[in-house]
C-alpha cells in the first residue's frame, strides 16, 4: 500500500465530501448534498462517520429564521486529504512511469 | 489499489474541489449582491451633489447599502472561506479601479459643466461608475475565477 493512503476516506462519497471541504473554511450542508447528488439521510451518515473520524467539524444555526448547517475539514481532515490525495498522485505517476504492462496494485 | 481506481479518484477530487470553487465565485458575483454593490456606490458617490447635513446622510446611507450587502452576502454564501493574497489583490485592484473610474467620470462630467451647464455632475459621474460596474462584473467574474481556481 502507498503510504498516506487512506482506507476510510477511499469510499468514494466520504472522498467527495472531503475534496468539496478541502478549498473552503465552512460549506453548507444543502451545497455538498446537491453537488454529491445524495439524500440528506446518507449525507448526515458520512458526516458522523467522517466527524467520528475527526476529519470535519459540524455547526448548526439560523439565518433569518432558517436552519442552517455548515461543515468543515478539521486540520487532522486537512491533512489525511491531503496525504490521499498525494497517494493517488504517486499511484498514477508509479504507473506511468512502469515499463508497459505493469500495474500497481 | 488499481491505477484506473486512483486515476478516476483523481479525477473526481479535482472536480469536486472545482465544483465549490465556482460556487463560491458565482455567489460572490451573484445579480442580486451585484446590484447592491451598485446601488451602494451610486448612492454614496453621488451624495456630494447634496447640500449639508444631507450628503453626509446619504453617504452614510450608501455606504450602510455596501456594507450591509456584503455581510448579507457573507451570510448567507454556501461556501465561506479566507480570501488568499492574489484574491485580495483583486479586491484591492478592484476598488483602485472604481476610484479611477469615479475621477474620470468626474472630469468628463466637470467638462460638461464647461461646456452646457451640466446640473449635478458628480450624480453623473456616479451613475456612470455605477453602470461600468454592471457592464463589468461579467468579465470581472471570469478574471476572479481565474484567480480563485489557482489558489
Amino acid at each position: 500500500m502507498v503510504p498516506g493512503f487512506d482506507e476510510f476516506l477511499h469510499v468514494p462519497a466520504r472522498l467527495s465530501i472531503v475534496a468539496l471541504l478541502a478549498p473552503a473554511d465552512w460549506v453548507e450542508f444543502a451545497f455538498v448534498r446537491d453537488t454529491v447528488g445524495t439524500s440528506d439521510s446518507a449525507l448526515s451518515k458520512q458526516i458522523t462517520a467522517l466527524a467520528g473520524a475527526g476529519y470535519v467539524d459540524v455547526r448548526k444555526g439560523r439565518d433569518g429564521g432558517v436552519r442552517r448547517t455548515h461543515v468543515r475539514l478539521t486540520p487532522q481532515g486537512r491533512e489525511a486529504f491531503a496525504r490521499h490525495a498525494a497517494a493517488l498522485e504517486a499511484i498514477v505517476a508509479a504507473a506511468r512511469h512502469a515499463p508497459a504492462g505493469e500495474e500497481s496494485s | 489499489m488499481n491505477t484506473d481506481d486512483a486515476r478516476s479518484a483523481l479525477a473526481d477530487v479535482h472536480r469536486m474541489q472545482e465544483r465549490t470553487r465556482d460556487e463560491y465565485v458565482r455567489h460572490q458575483f451573484a445579480w442580486p449582491y451585484t446590484l447592491l454593490t451598485a446601488l451602494g456606490i451610486f448612492v454614496a458617490l453621488a451624495s456630494s451633489d447634496l447640500p449639508s447635513p444631507w450628503s453626509t446622510l446619504v453617504f452614510v446611507v450608501g455606504e450602510a447599502v455596501l456594507i450591509g450587502g456584503a455581510v448579507l452576502q457573507r451570510r448567507r454564501s454556501p461556501v465561506k472561506r479566507k480570501a488568499n493574497g492574489p484574491e485580495g489583490l483583486f479586491v484591492f485592484g478592484t476598488a483602485v479601479a472604481v476610484i479611477i473610474a469615479y475621477i474620470a467620470f468626474n472630469i468628463v462630467a466637470s467638462l460638461g459643466v464647461l461646456s452646457f451647464g451640466l446640473p449635478a455632475p458628480r450624480t453623473f459621474a456616479a451613475a456612470g461608475v455605477a453602470l461600468l460596474v454592471l457592464v463589468l462584473a461579467g468579465p470581472s467574474r471570469r478574471v476572479f475565477q481565474s484567480v480563485v481556481r489557482r489558489a
